[in-house]
């Protein structure tokens, strides 16, 4: 197994160089450079003549390719041209605010969806399976960006207005109302350690949920799928022979049997926990992975794009080799192979 | 649209106020500021509380020398001082000496040498920089051997370049020795100042990766009423009062949110929970003020610093190198229409050429009248030109050519989306096919500037001057339109240099009639940037000039502070608190 892992680790290197010399060529083939934003009739051209050649835009593609390549060999993943700061320091930050993000999204995509998916696939065409498969279907169809939109429009705005209408409910209905954006309250740092954890929570309840909902839709159809074709099987109908609770048979003989496919798409859900998610991020103003990598494309910002593209790439990778090696862990058949 | 901090290389001074320097003695043009706030209506102004403000981008690098996004200058109007502090009054740009703006290092200057082409500052007595060393006039000479460095490449470098020398002749004594007179000298040395003994070491190729810019929360040493306190990136900047600034702001912090999503901006106003929001559409402001029949908030408008635009490329199109197609092509447009259409009657102005109202000194309404609307007019014109449409296809032609050209616009526009279908509506009327094409924002500011477009639909910012021959210069980049006139040419070269604007400004007149003869450009309308304010936010000023200009004096009534006062407990968990 060691020797595989390191096969596939060396193997992935000139993968990952490839692929970022590509987006390298790509992004540099766009028209419009990091200057574009500053054109206009206060900027004079030779300033922004200046910028470019302290950017190092005005030297030929190769050398800015073998520059790069230079630096990003050292681990030296240069300076935002978008942001003015170093990459390093950019970084760390952007990745942890999407990794907060993400982490609960991807709990609430496997818990939520893998409930729903078992429910559905022991009720099997029941009032609560095809309640289940409609909803599941609404929120798998539903655009993230509108569902996001609705929910600061309800959670927020309009309970806050029915709060403000009416200040005896406040203690019903305060438990409702989530702010409309940020990742945390004007004032936070003034907060205990419990009011911080309440205030973190309510920040990141409504974008993790915009973020899970149609993912753990998604996750349920998956796992109906892969329970029923489980407990239709022989060892099945053995362990109710055997007099088996139908919670033992579904919990411990059905359901880790029907995990397998669900764990490989666990694996492929590991670069979506660093890339963000672009619409959600900046409907509720969160400074994450997936804004830094827009902003970094439209405003041409080089270095940025190629170190976020890194990041992705890398985690592409690391996924599906996750991806793989969970699956030989939890199916000794594949491991014997 | 993303700038520079707010000017431009000339900028527009009264002839009273050359008059008047001419004289010396303590002086600042267009009147005192320091009333400002007490003349707010609501009260007299009291210290506390905390006000939260919505912006669409994060800042990057908020210092002199090297800002060069929008919010980057505004930012640094707020935490640096300049010798003279720069206002809008009157249609016109004013220097405040200290003796009316507290943001003014200087409290006297005048003209000096034989032909007046220097001018000395004496700088006040006990000014210090946020981290206690005092602020001297080497900071100010030091400031501008950067700001003129190429290695600095600072974006106001062209704003210093009629500058020979500034000299300190001693702590508090600087004086600027320009190449010649020219009306912007006071304007060119109003440039924000940064502290020397911070960035000197680091050399002029090393001020940009300065520690201090990383995080300025700990090490921006600044001059003016609030320092960063803190900086969560892409998310908040807190100000809070910068302890050396006389007087104290009002405020106890300001907390600057970063929020791209308009929909997310308004819900926050709507919420209570920010009280001064950016980046306000024309068609919110109904949604805003429906919302709240009571008006809790007002719309604040920098006031017409934008001309949205059909530029024309003569050398794409056969048809746009005829100054009677052009002019047809606006006749063609009801202008008022769309303006109405678009719900912008009360922040827009149809345009008839490249000066807005606000800048009184040039703006000549009977010389730049917008074009009326005129279709049979506009038909009639194309006719004389030689386009017709002799095969009966609907679409006019000359020498087998079509009137057909690619309308080009940026994505992401909303406005810009239905303007250019109006437009194409309009047009079709007077047999001329327009097709629509969106490109993404950085591609369309590659595109326009390289012409590699026929006809687009865009907009500049109206600089607060009236030097606008960067976009009709022959050999402009920014000439997009392609326009040559020698004249025009001789007219502006004359204008600037002349030595006081009264002499320059009917020169800049006549060089815009002869431009708007020929219409390059088809001048849609003038257009303000909206902000929207809550009403607990008072002494709020924003003009022309900008949004941020007089922070220190925003203050809100005690009986408004609420929650967020004080300890600056959450201010955004309900309504109610306005």
């Amino acid at each position: 197994m060691v020797g595989y892992l390191i096969r596939r680790i060396l193997g992935a290197i000139p993968l990952l160089l490839g692929i970022l010399t590509i987006i390298f060529f790509i992004i540099h083939i766009a028209p419009g450079d990091p200057t574009a934003r500053f054109v206009n009739p206060n900027v004079s051209p030779r300033v922004i003549e200046q910028m470019r050649h302290n950017l190092g835009l005005d030297q030929p593609l190769h050398i800015q390719y073998f520059k790069w390549l230079w630096s990003f060999i050292r681990g030296d993943f240069g300076y935002s041209f978008g942001q003015q700061q170093p990459i390093s320091q950019i970084l760390p930050g952007v990745l942890w605010n999407t990794l907060q993000l993400t982490l609960v999204a991807l709990v609430m995509i496997f818990v939520v969806g893998m409930l729903i998916g078992i429910v559905q696939a022991v009720r099997q065409y029941s009032v609560a399976d095809n309640v289940l498969s409609f909803g599941a279907l609404f929120f798998y169809s539903m655009p993230s960006f509108w569902f996001a939109l609705m929910l600061i429009l309800v959670f927020s705005l309009k309970i806050n207005q029915v709060i403000a209408m009416n200040p005896a409910m406040a203690p019903w209905l305060g438990w409702l109302q989530f702010p409309a954006s940020g990742m945390t309250s004007v004032g936070y740092e003034f907060m205990g350690f419990g009011q911080k954890m309440g205030d973190r929570f309510k920040h990141i309840f409504l974008p993790a949920l915009a973020l899970g909902i149609g993912n753990a839709a998604g996750v349920a159809r998956y796992m109906r799928g892969s329970m029923l074709e489980v407990i239709h099987q022989d060892f099945i109908r053995t362990a109710r022979a055997k007099g088996l609770s139908e919670r033992v048979v579904i919990f411990r003989h059905a359901l880790r049997n029907a995990l397998i496919p669900i764990i490989t798409l666990l694996g492929l859900y590991l670069p979506f926990l660093l890339s963000g998610a672009v619409l959600v991020e900046t409907i509720f103003g969160w400074p994450g992975m997936g804004r830094a990598i827009v902003d970094a494309i439209l405003q041409r910002d080089y270095p940025m794009v190629m170190a976020t593209s890194f990041v992705i790439a890398a985690m592409v990778v690391l996924g599906n080799l996750v991806s793989d090696v969970l699956y030989a862990v939890v199916d000794p058949r594949i491991r014997t192979e | 649209m993303p700038t520079l901090p707010r000017g431009t290389r000339l900028a527009l001074l009264a002839a009273a106020l050359l008059a008047a320097a001419a004289c010396g003695g303590d002086r600042s043009a267009g009147g005192s500021d320091k009333q400002a706030a007490a003349a707010e209506p609501g009260g007299t102004p009291v210290r506390g509380g905390t006000a939260v403000l919505v912006e669409l981008g994060d800042m990057e690098k908020p210092m002199p020398l090297v800002a060069q996004a929008a919010f980057d200058g505004d930012l640094v109007d707020v935490l640096y001082m300049g010798l003279t502090r720069s206002a809008w009054r009157g249609g016109r740009l004013v220097y405040l000496t200290s003796n009316d703006n507290p943001m003014a290092l200087a409290y006297h200057w005048e003209y000096v040498g034989a032909d007046s082409a220097a001018i000395r500052y004496r700088m006040r007595h006990g000014l210090h920089w946020s981290d206690g060393a005092p602020i001297s006039a080497e900071d100010v000479a030091w400031t501008y051997r950067m700001l003129a460095d190429t290695q600095v490449a600072s974006a106001r470098q062209e704003d210093v370049a009629p500058i020979d020398s500034v000299v300190a002749e001693n702590d508090s004594t600087v004086t600027f020795h320009f190449r010649r007179r020219y009306p912007g000298m006071l304007f060119a040395s109003s440039i924000p100042i940064a502290p020397k003994h911070v960035y000197e070491a680091a050399g002029p190729g090393g001020i940009r990766t300065h520690p201090s810019l990383a995080d300025p929360a700990r090490g921006l040493v600044v001059s003016g009423p609030f320092k960063v306190g803190a900086w969560r990136r892409g998310e908040s900047i807190t100000l809070v009062p910068n302890p050396t600034f006389t007087p104290r702001p009002y405020l106890d912090r300001v907390v600057i949110r970063i929020i791209p999503e308009p929909t997310t901006r308004l819900v926050e106003l709507r919420n209570g929970t920010a009280h001064f929001v950016r980046g306000i559409s024309f068609d919110q402001v109904p949604q805003i003020r429906a919302a709240d029949p009571g008006r809790h908030w007002r719309i604040e408008r920098e006031e017409k610093r934008f001309w949205e635009y059909l530029a024309y490329n003569p050398s794409a199109h056969p048809a746009f190198a005829d100054p009677r197609v052009r002019r047809a092509l606006g006749m063609a447009l009801d202008v008022p229409g769309i303006i109405r259409a678009l719900q912008m009657e009360e922040f827009a102005a149809p345009a008839g050429g490249p000066y807005p109202p606000i800048l009184r000194g040039v703006y000549d309404p009977a010389r730049m009248r917008p074009l009326a609307f005129d279709s049979a007019g506009a038909k009639r014109l194309l006719d004389e030109s030689g386009w017709t449409d002799a095969d009966g296809d609907g679409v006019r032609e000359k020498d087998g050519k079509p009137l057909r050209f690619t309308l080009l616009t940026n994505a992401g526009n909303a406005r810009r989306a239905d303007v250019v279908q109006i437009v194409q509506q309009q047009w079709k009327r007077i047999g001329v096919d327009a097709r629509l094409k969106q490109e993404e924002t950085t591609t369309f500011l590659n595109d326009v500037p390289a012409k590699k477009y026929e006809a687009a639909l865009g907009s500049w910012q109206v600089a607060l001057s009236p030097d606008m021959s960067i976009l009709f210069r022959k050999d402009s980049p920014l000439n997009v339109v392609g326009y040559e006139d020698a004249e025009t040419e001789r007219m502006m070269d004359r204008a600037l240099a002349e030595p006081t604007e009264e002499r320059a400004d009917p020169l800049w007149r006549g060089a815009a009639e002869r431009i708007v003869q020929e219409q390059p450009y088809t001048w849609l309308y003038f257009y303000d940037q909206l902000t929207a304010v809550a009403d607990r936010l008072r002494g709020v000023r924003v003009d022309s000039y900008g949004a941020y200009q007089n922070l220190w004096e925003w203050w809100i009534p005690r009986e408004m502070q609420g929650a967020s006062g004080g300890t600056g407990a959450a201010a955004d968990t309900g309504t109610g608190k306005r």
